[in-house]
């Protein structure tokens, strides 16, 4: 069969048309691929902005905490000391030196006691500080703190192979988190023993607690401050990219676990 | 004279034109093109000169082929630097191109065109503008493309030696068989150089305002 010029123009310039359809079609891709690419970028942006504001409203919220811990304990127990020791030192008579002498040595004590509460208020007063020491020296600090009310016997078992160097935007997190569960014992628990473990492995810092309290049912949240405090853990483990598992039960205390990659 | 300006070269000295505007503060292989754009010019001044006086101008096309080679992938050498280091196969690319071009003209005698040495050119700047496209989607960084220079310029680059590919294979491999001639060679030239004349011409309009905006 023989082939006409015309026809092989008219082929040849078919090809070339179907060719140009290739860097037709990929230019068209490329331009659909850098929107998706800029609509990710801005995410990420987002994100970022998002993970910075937490940081930020969780060091507020530590600092906030604090300054509560400092308030109550201003009140409760260094003024109660301080009330204490003006009424010893008021109640002196000075014609019976032996009884004077016991309450001036009683005023002193005292007043040792009250020195002994500001000092380890000073440590409270670093606050967030706290957590430059490391999460494991915060969280120790914290357990300290509770224990001196005697209402809690608490085992605090920090893991050995713990990373040296931590990370501070997480510890800070972490930090929050074990404050809030230890606010949500106070207020609700009504527990008599608490556990804390820290424990690092596959990349991953695993903090558990453990209370044998009232509990509660884990399945249907209670609403209010309770619930909201509950949701924050869980929001926060899941901005450093970790989870929170919280089991609980009416009657059997709870466990809350928080999985984190780490540092 | 004007015989010897046909709608092609019109299309040439109105780019070389905007080139030589638009990319006078230039550095680097962006300085490069107003070179090559002039030098093109000459050279389809040249070629169509000999053709109207009906003296043989494929070697004109010839000398041409180096000239292009050498700027099209400096170009693309400057282009790919900017997101890898690894950009020797381009010297290897240039190396083929180097012994391929003095094979064929030994073969074939310098006064017939290299059409083999262009049509693997041509792939080998294809290859070169999917591996640039490949890095721009790979990279991190977002680029505005609707006026990012290097994109379009490959874009022209890309269009032209897609679209060059059908008449040269054609030209290279078919012509010499009992097949008749392909006479719109030409007219698909026209048109794929008005399609690379126009995105380069953009593209340098763009470089232009990038520089401005950055100063």
């Amino acid at each position: 069969m023989q082939i006409s010029s015309k026809e092989i123009n008219s082929l040849i310039t078919f090809l070339t048309i179907v060719f140009l359809l290739a860097p037709a079609f990929l230019v068209a891709y490329i331009f659909v691929y850098n929107q998706r690419k800029k609509r990710h970028i801005e995410e990420k942006a987002q994100m970022k902005l998002t993970f910075e504001t937490e940081i930020a409203k969780t060091q507020l919220e530590v600092q906030e905490q604090t300054m509560q811990t400092i308030g109550a304990d201003l009140h409760d127990n260094i003024g109660q000391l301080l009330s204490l020791t003006s009424l010893t030192l008021n109640s002196i008579e000075l014609d019976n030196e032996a009884k004077a002498r016991q309450k001036i040595n009683d005023s002193i004590d005292l007043t040792l006691r009250s020195i002994k509460e500001m000092r380890l208020l000073g440590h409270l007063l670093q606050g967030d500080q706290l957590v430059a020491l490391g999460l494991p020296e915060a969280i120790r600090q914290e357990v300290s703190w509770m224990e001196r009310s005697g209402r809690y016997e608490i085992l605090y078992l920090p893991g050995e192979d713990l990373p040296a160097a931590g990370n501070p935007d997480k510890d800070l997190i972490i930090f929050r988190i074990v404050q809030e569960i230890f606010n949500n014992i106070i207020k609700h628990a009504a527990a008599t023993q608490i556990s804390i473990a820290l424990d690092h492995f596959d990349g991953h810092l695993k903090l558990t607690m453990t209370d044998n309290g009232v509990g509660f049912n884990a399945d249907s949240l209670p609403g209010g401050k309770a619930g909201m405090g509950l949701q924050n853990i869980r929001k926060r483990a899941a901005i450093i990219g970790g989870e929170a598992a919280i089991i609980s039960s009416p009657g059997e205390g709870s466990r809350v676990t928080i999985s984190i990659p780490y540092p | 004279m004007i015989n010897y300006i046909s709608l092609n070269i019109a299309m040439e000295i109105a780019t070389t034109v905007i080139a030589m505007v638009f990319l006078r503060y230039e550095s680097g292989a962006w300085k490069k093109m107003p070179m090559l754009l002039l030098m093109t010019c000459v050279v389809e001044i040249t070629g169509r000169a000999l053709r109207i006086n009906k003296e043989p101008n494929d070697w004109v096309y010839n000398i041409y082929l180096i000239i292009e080679a050498f700027f099209i992938s400096t170009m693309y050498r400057y282009l790919i630097s900017s997101f890898t280091s690894n950009i020797r196969f381009i010297g290897f690319g240039g190396l083929f191109l180097v012994i391929l071009y003095i094979f064929e003209t030994i073969s074939r005698g310098f006064s017939a065109y290299n059409d083999i040495t262009e049509t693997v050119m041509l792939v080998l700047f294809i290859c070169y503008g999917l591996y640039y496209y490949y890095l721009l989607i790979d990279s991190e960084i977002y680029h505005k493309l609707s006026a990012y220079p290097p994109f379009w310029w490959v874009a022209g680059t890309l269009f032209f030696c897609f679209g060059s590919v059908v008449s040269n294979l054609y030209y290279t491999f078919l012509s010499s068989r009992a097949w008749p001639l392909f006479t719109s060679r030409y007219s698909i030239f026209n048109y794929l150089n008005i399609i690379l004349y126009g995105f380069w011409s953009y593209s340098f309009i763009c470089r232009y305002r990038q520089r401005k905006s950055i100063a």
